[in-house]
């Protein structure tokens, strides 16, 4: 067959080269500006949610300046770092110059989550604590009275001035303050030592009225904790306390720049990966929060758990009580963080109590709780675990002494 | 308006050298404003929340702002060239001025209302200058250098909020890098690529767990690896050219090891064979002094130049012929001239300077008579 030559019958592409070119340029640079566009929002969350500055910041100051003044002012700079109920800092101070009073905030509860006032008044009593440690340390003496005037409810102790007392009998206390924090990251399998726990114990001598009772052993350990996360549970399941506990949830750093308390994801103890995602992702709802609280505290905080330690008191609804039971409990969550040990305070097994209590529901944990407890007359107060940690915890936030005076 | 003595090249007839200049003056004030700003951000930001933006970290953005306010400023000194710029050029101060202009006024709050302003005028004066669908193509044409330079700004931001300090500086030189890297010039070699590992891999390895860092990094390395080498392949292909590399490698050490120490020994008068030549900067009208081998023959002086017109003070004396000559402690006026049809190598040879003649051998790629007539006889000569 023979015929004029045509144009070689090519490819359609061969035809239109430049514009295929085009085509796929022009779809790369397109797709390259929607990665940078993605960028962009990455880097403006990492920038916005403090990714990169875990602990840096003016609501973090309060733990890098908490020595610094001689004055009963900075003795109340060390009282604000005390632990309290999810961090909401339920204090008010007044300051003249030879006493310190200490009020409860009636503004912040955490609502059914403490209905009768237990942790809250708990946490006063961890703050009087370190006020009389950072009174002692700058070379005063403390003479300290609970409930000074019976005709205000919310004035809880007032911390006077007196002679210069004996030197402090274990300055480590004090130097802990600024370290202590409550660790709920994962603890190592190593045990804590019989004789750690014995000083721990004898943090409360002199105090016949309140005790600690301890559960290293394997067995006592995993019924406890199963009590725990049968509380966590029941507080997943109850919505009221569900709200509340959210409430005190600062997932953004801008919330935690505004109202310096609340829990955050840095103090979630989580491995860096993991919170840098935390932090990067669109903030938790309600229910995917307290089902990653639930699952740690099944297979992190109970699951790895060296000891677990219960404040108990003859009467648990006294507020004296609770106040010496707070004091106690943060000797022991200093003299631990002196000695290289982690805590976390897990007091959901008490919440559930005073919940099922306030509401007249059938009382489903008291009884249990009395049985692992096995003391007959004593009662649980607040409970913790304790251990030698993985990673150090981080920082919570903090109002500074301007706010709370 | 009064346009200035140099009329514009033939091919950008239209162009309003005064707009460009104007436009030179509004970076320049919008550039300064915006440093005061950034200052007075870091500096009294927390106590005067409600100018600042209610920042919660009012030190680092008004640094970031400082940092920022530095392109506008860089920008203006492009615009006051004699010369119009280029569409490209021009691209890049329009996407420079918004992009800055744009993104302080969420850093600074109030104090940025009258800057940033003055930079968004500035941006819309230099389009307009010239021809707007020139510069429409040119940031076509520069769009992948672009999306580099916002991958860099974004590891600048998020370097400011990192801690502790050190860690924050290694970020902010990186993301600095990344966001010059694809505007340098094709002679940075493998400088480029030094700035795109500066730019990449030291503050993702040292915030490895950050998630955001290090996939920023990877997308940078991308995005930067392409502009790089698209740079060589861009006609004309200067750098693929291995006589180019060459004479850019020549260029580079001769500017960076070899012409300050020569310059000091022309003016001490202990470097014989040589002399300083001044002429005029074709873009920016500045003198610019340049060492030489040169041989006199009366009034006349000889260089032989090793790159030809690919040397600045060559094609500096084609545009401007006066040139001045430092001779015995002075500076004697000439007229200069390349001679293309002059045998360099002939000439050379007459200098009667071995070494000389060996080095520009040596080290030329593209020998060039230039002749120097001087104003007046040199005594003694």
């Amino acid at each position: 067959m023979t015929g004029i030559p045509g144009p070689p019958a090519g490819h359609a592409s061969d035809r239109h080269p430049l514009s295929r070119r085009v085509l796929l340029r022009r779809t790369g640079l397109g797709a390259a500006t929607v990665l940078v566009a993605g960028a962009g929002v990455l880097g403006y969350r990492t920038f916005d949610n403090g990714v990169l500055d875990p602990g840096a910041g003016q609501p973090y100051e309060p733990w890098s300046q908490w020595r610094g003044d001689p004055s009963l002012l900075g003795a109340v700079a060390a009282a604000i770092l005390a632990a309290n109920p999810h961090n909401s800092q339920p204090w008010v101070f007044r300051v003249t110059q030879s006493t310190v009073d200490l009020y409860a905030d009636p503004a912040r509860t955490t609502g059914t989550l403490d209905p009768l006032g237990r942790e809250k008044q708990v946490g006063l009593g961890c703050a009087l604590e370190n006020l009389v440690l950072a009174i002692t340390a700058r070379g005063h003496g403390a003479t300290v009275t609970l409930l000074p005037d019976p005709g205000v409810p919310g004035h809880m102790a007032r911390v006077t001035l007196a002679s210069p007392g004996e030197p402090v009998p274990d300055a480590s206390l004090y130097e802990a303050i600024g370290d202590r924090h409550s660790n709920r990251g994962p603890y190592t399998d190593q045990p804590v030592g019989p004789g750690i726990i014995a000083g721990l114990t004898a943090l409360a001598a002199g105090r016949p009225e309140v005790t600690t009772r301890w559960f290293p052993a394997p067995a006592e350990k995993a019924a406890l904790g199963g009590l725990i996360v049968a509380a966590t549970e029941a507080i997943v399941g109850d919505r009221r306390q569900s709200e509340d506990a959210f409430a005190w949830f600062r997932s953004s750093r801008d919330d935690i720049d505004r109202y310096r308390d609340g829990l955050t994801l840095d103090g979630q103890g989580l491995a860096p990966l993991t919170l840098a995602t935390a932090k990067l992702l669109p903030a938790t709802s309600r229910g995917a929060g307290d089902a990653f609280w639930l699952e740690q505290t099944r297979t992190v905080h109970t699951a790895t758990a060296a000891a677990y330690g219960v404040i108990t008191v003859t009467d648990a609804d006294d507020p004296v009580q609770r106040l010496r039971g707070g004091r106690l409990l943060q000797r022991i969550h200093l003299a631990a963080t002196a000695r290289g040990l982690a805590l976390q305070h897990m007091n959901q097994i008490t919440e559930r109590i005073d919940r099922e209590r306030s509401t007249g529901a059938a009382a489903t944990f008291a009884a249990r709780f009395d049985d692992l407890l096995a003391r007959p007359g004593w009662r649980g107060l607040a409970t913790f675990r304790i251990g030698y940690p993985v990673r150090p915890a981080r920082l919570s936030p903090r109002r500074p002494v301007s706010e709370v005076i | 308006m009064s346009l200035p003595p140099h009329a514009p090249p033939a091919d950008r007839t239209g162009y309003r050298l005064g707009w460009q200049h104007a436009a030179a003056g509004l970076c320049l004030a919008g550039g300064l404003l915006g440093v005061v700003a950034g200052l007075v951000a870091a500096i009294t930001g927390s106590r005067i929340p409600d100018w600042t933006g209610n920042k919660d970290n009012p030190v680092g953005l008004g640094v970031l702002t400082v940092l920022l306010s530095l392109l506008p400023l860089a920008i203006a000194g492009w615009l006051r060239g004699r010369t119009p710029l280029s569409a490209d050029r021009r691209a890049v101060a329009i996407l420079g001025l918004v992009a800055v202009g744009g993104v302080c006024f969420t850093t600074v709050g109030r104090l940025w209302y009258l800057p940033g302003a003055i930079l968004l005028v500035a941006a819309g004066i230099v389009l307009a200058s010239g021809d707007t669908r020139a510069v429409w193509d040119a940031g076509a044409r520069n769009w992948l250098r672009g999306l580099v330079t916002a991958v860099g700004l974004v590891e600048l931001l998020m370097a400011i909020s990192a801690r502790p300090v050190p860690v924050a500086v290694v970020g902010v030189l990186g993301g600095l890098s990344l966001a010059v890297l694809p505007w340098v010039s094709a002679r940075a070699g493998l400088w480029s690529w030094a700035l795109l590992l500066a730019g990449t891999v030291p503050f993702a390895g040292l915030t490895w767990w950050s998630v955001s860092t290090p996939v920023v990094a990877v997308l940078a390395f991308v995005l930067g690896v392409l502009v790089v080498r698209a740079r060589g392949e861009r006609p004309p292909a200067v750098a693929v050219d291995a006589t180019a590399r060459r004479r850019a490698r020549v260029l580079l050490m001769q500017r960076i090891l070899l012409n300050p120490p020569m310059t000091l020994g022309v003016l001490l008068g202990v470097l014989p064979g040589h002399v300083l030549i001044e002429t005029t900067g074709r873009r920016t009208g500045k003198r610019r002094r340049t060492v030489v081998g040169a041989y006199r023959e009366e009034s006349t002086l000889w260089v032989v130049a090793e790159q030809g017109t690919h040397a600045g003070y060559v094609r500096n004396l084609l545009d401007h012929p006066r040139v001045r000559v430092r001779l015995g402690g002075g500076w004697v006026p000439g007229h200069a001239a390349v001679l293309p049809d002059d045998d360099p190598q002939t000439r050379l040879a007459r200098f009667g300077n071995d070494r000389h003649a060996g080095a520009v051998r040596r080290f030329g790629t593209a020998l060039l008579t230039v002749r120097i007539d001087l104003d007046q006889p040199m005594p003694g000569s």
